[in-house]
């Protein structure tokens, strides 16, 4: 997540409130990355409304890791 | 200690730190959470070069006890060396292989995320072939059977002309020799092209008519040499991201500028010491004037000049190719050094920097950047000067400013044209997959078909002299009815063509016969009536060639999916069909390394000898020309490149081994913003996607992070609209129109007066709007500039 011009510790603060997501601020740049940890689609969706709702995030860029297990030819 | 000091002290990158295994009780969920997390620090590092994080924070990332395998990553031209780690048969993560030389363990966010690429819910597996009007399920043998007696027939009904293959620069080495072998060798027609031809076709041009033989003479050592880096028209930062954090590593160690040209700012210019915008096209006059302050300020190096180059002009006022039979042949002329600096006086900065939109003292300060003696200095380009309908020209005078300074084919002095897929050098370029040429030389050479004719062991008069259709005229002559039969594998021409719905509308006519290999359904297996399912990359063997020289191998590591069959196999088993077997005597098992001996004899010597099999099945990839076992980094010096006959200096492309520098002129593009539609149109990627989106925007975080082609805007021109972020507006050009959602003040942004779409999104087709006009030399489109009108929707 890259914080709106100066927003960066409101952002890591706000997103402090989360019980489903890590916060990792970068030390020198004004990125923190934010790992979450939903139990469903419909829990990943609202959080993130509510994220991307926030006046103090800037952008938005999405990565994520996969399960082997979801994996089906 | 932090990991960015790591990183930028000993090349360290964080995917290295990534590398722990965990425990091996650790449960599932958490393993995920560090793969996410691994995920996001790996794209932070290519967003943000030289970003820390706490090491405490990032002590327990890491990845299981996987069985990792070597391979080229799937997408870019970077060619990154990936590692994959494979799990009950299945892939399921990715890291950079520290051995590589190319990413040195780094990867994007693309590439960290390939291999979800090969599991999309709706993967072809089965091929599927048209009834009444409905693509059906069938089997491969059916399928197979039917493209050859189609093929056949529509051969005996209407020549060898009417068939046609359109293949990639995301074909592999394999696929593209025999493909080239099938039409060319076999069955007797130069309908060949690919897709290339749409991304780096100035490319060749410029380096065929510069130096007489194509490709880069550096590669990417050259960056940790260089002082400066001169990015011309090429957003970096998005679409060669490793290459780019390369660059910023050696800006964070040593004395580096990084200047970033373009028509508009993106993430590039950001991260760039130096960001100037100039107006488009203007490239042209632009390198013009740096050349005119070279020569003007004694910057020149006189002895390098008359000892090895020579100068030359071309036709001038040379079209467009929007006729719709437009033909084209340059002619070069010898010209002087006198008769040069009389050709420049037109381009003093003074003269052309209202036409340019920079001051003449920004051209001066770029110009001294070159001609400063004490800085090596190091051209990047792609796209922007490539897609252009003077692409060639743009080519030419960028090697022009390094031939008059001399910086060039030395460690750190480099022009350096950049390729956008995985193989459009290994395999376009270098086997040939292009209408006019072989795997050695052009068909219009008796030489090099005799050449092909006994390495293939075909009649020499299967080859036929005359190249016939490049892309757009290949599309063109669908259209018309004179080509009736086109296989297309590996791409996506119904996304990709410039003033799409005509070819559209051709392709679907009666008549018509389409087949198309792909992965997964696209706008293209839309309109084919035999859909082929493909195995995809690391589904079958292959060889990928990068923009480096570099060719690496990578060996089957999972299963194809259902039927899928690599697209190599499925050209044998049609020819076969056709009763051409005795031309491809390989099995299964040992095509790949048959075809690649077979392919290697085209290259034999010093000039672009290959790599053995075996011995690029054990290395992280091998640079060509590759002489009694040793690669060769800057081709044209003596002192590092074998093939040289003369002191110091070889260009042994051309004759006299001088290389010509060009009289190019700046020419106005065709269409330009008017009245009625006041603005421009610049079309392009994002570091998501992989050009049209068919395998990204089926790997959910790809797909989630940019899930929608979107329309830049100026702030001021949004204004003056009353259009703000987010809310819809209408693109209308002379050939489509389309609504998306305005972008402002987000990733990029453009001029005044321009607006810019990426081109990923099959709902939302921005080529229908962008116009069929090339380049005269080198046939490639410019999808970077039409006029358009934009409303408020
Ligand atoms: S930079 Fe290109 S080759 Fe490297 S990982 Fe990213 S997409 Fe793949």
């Amino acid at each position: 997540m890259i914080p709106a011009q100066g927003k960066k510790e409101a952002l890591e603060h706000f997103l402090s409130e989360f019980k489903n997501l890590d916060v990792l601020p970068a030390e020198e740049k004004e990125v923190l990355i934010v790992v979450t940890d939903t139990a469903d689609k419909n829990e990943e969706e609202l959080l993130l409304e509510k994220l991307k709702a926030n006046e103090l995030l800037g952008h938005i860029t999405m990565v994520f890791g996969s399960d082997p297990e979801k994996i089906k030819n | 200690m932090p990991l960015g000091a790591q990183q930028s002290g000993s090349r360290h990158w964080i995917e290295q730190k990534l590398t722990r295994m965990v425990s091996k009780n650790q449960s599932r969920r958490a393993f995920l959470k560090q793969l996410a997390t691994a995920s996001a620090l790996s794209a932070a590092a290519s967003m943000f070069p030289g970003v820390m994080f706490a090491e405490e924070q990032i002590k327990n990332i890491a990845y299981s006890d996987l069985n990792w395998k070597k391979s080229p990553c799937r997408f870019c031209g970077v060619g990154c060396g990936l590692l994959i780690g494979l799990k009950e048969g299945k892939a399921v993560a990715v890291k950079g292989d520290p051995a590589s030389p190319v990413n040195k363990g780094l990867c994007c966010v693309k590439g960290y995320h390939s291999v979800m690429a090969l599991y999309g819910k709706d993967r072809l597996t089965k091929p599927l072939v048209r009834k009444n009007g409905k693509l059906v399920e069938t089997t491969m043998q059916e399928a197979l059977d039917l493209v050859a007696s189609k093929m056949k027939s529509t051969i005996n009904e209407h020549g060898e002309d009417a068939i046609s293959m359109y293949g990639s620069g995301q074909w592999t080495i394999p696929d593209g020799y025999v493909a080239s072998k099938f039409v060319k060798g076999v069955i007797g027609t130069n309908n060949l092209e690919a897709n290339a031809r749409l991304c780096m076709a100035s490319a060749v041009t410029g380096f065929m008519t510069s130096f007489g033989i194509d490709e880069p003479m550096g590669c990417y050592e050259d960056i940790d040499h260089a002082n400066v880096f001169v990015l011309w028209g090429n957003n970096m930062a998005e679409m060669h991201p490793v290459l780019f954090s390369r660059l910023l590593d050696n800006r964070l160690k040593r004395d580096v500028t990084i200047i970033d040209l373009g028509t508009r700012t993106t993430r590039t210019s950001m991260a760039a010491d130096r960001s100037f915008l100039f107006k488009p096209q203007t490239d042209l006059a632009l390198a013009n004037a740096i050349c005119y302050e070279i020569v003007n300020n004694g910057w020149m190096n006189e002895r390098f000049v008359s000892k090895h180059t020579t100068f030359k002009t071309g036709k001038t006022d040379i079209g467009y190719g929007i006729e719709e039979k437009f033909k084209f042949n340059d002619e070069a002329k010898a010209s002087s050094l006198a008769a040069y600096k009389t050709f420049l006086e037109d381009y003093a900065p003074e003269k052309v920097e209202k036409l340019i939109g920079m001051s003449a003292k920004d051209i001066k300060y770029l110009a001294s950047l070159y001609g400063n003696p004490n800085k090596k200095i190091m051209s990047l380009w792609c796209m922007g000067a490539n897609q252009h309908t003077r692409g060639t020209w743009i080519n030419n005078l960028i090697y022009n400013i390094h031939l008059l300074t001399g910086k060039i084919s030395t460690p750190g002095n480099s022009p350096f044209s950049l390729t956008g897929q995985p193989s459009a050098c290994g395999t376009v370029r270098e086997v040939g997959t292009l209408t006019h040429k072989l795997p050695y030389g052009v068909v219009m050479k008796e030489g090099a078909r005799k050449k092909a004719a006994e390495i293939w062991g075909v009649p020499l008069e299967n080859i036929k002299a005359k190249p016939t259709h490049h892309t757009v005229s290949m599309f063109r002559a669908l259209d018309r009815g004179e080509i009736k039969f086109m296989w297309i594998q590996v791409t996506n021409p119904m996304v990709t063509m410039p003033n799409l719905n005509r070819y559209r509308e051709g392709a679907e006519k009666d008549g018509r016969f389409i087949v198309v290999s792909d992965v997964y359904p696209t706008p293209t297996t839309d309109v084919a009536d035999v859909v082929l399912p493909s195995a995809m990359w690391i589904e079958r063997e292959g060889m990928f060639g990068n923009s480096e020289r570099r060719t690496q191998h990578f060996n089957q590591l999972i299963d194809a999916p259902g039927e899928a069959m690599s697209d190599t196999w499925q050209i044998i088993e049609v020819a076969k069909r056709m009763g051409h077997g005795k031309y491809f005597p390989w099995t299964e098992e040992n095509h790949i390394e048959e075809i690649w001996k077979e392919y290697t004899k085209f290259h034999a010597g010093k000039k672009h000898g290959m790599a053995s099999y075996e011995e690029l099945n054990k290395r992280a990839g091998v640079m060509w020309p590759f002489v009694e076992g040793k690669e060769t980094k800057w081709r044209f010096n003596t002192k590092y490149d074998p093939a040289c006959e003369k002191d110091s200096f070889d260009f042994y492309g051309k004759p006299e081994g001088k290389a010509w520098i060009w009289e190019r002129p700046y020419e106005a593009p065709p269409e330009v913003p008017d009245n009625e539609f006041p603005f421009w149109l610049n079309t392009g990627r994002v570091l998501e996607h992989w050009h049209t989106g068919s395998m990204t925007r089926r790997i959910s975080v790809l797909h989630q992070s940019v899930p929608k082609s979107y329309a830049e805007l100026h702030p001021d021109d949004a204004k003056r609209l009353n259009v703000r972020n987010g809310e819809k507006v209408k693109l209308i050009s002379r050939r489509g129109e389309i609504i998306m959602d305005a972008s402002i003040n987000e990733r990029g942004k453009p001029t005044r007066g321009q607006v810019f779409v990426p081109f990923f999104d099959e709902s939302l087709l921005i080529n229908e709007l962008t116009l069929d006009a090339y380049c005269p030399i080198s046939k490639q489109p410019d999808y970077k500039k039409c006029a358009v009108r934009v409303e408020k929707a």
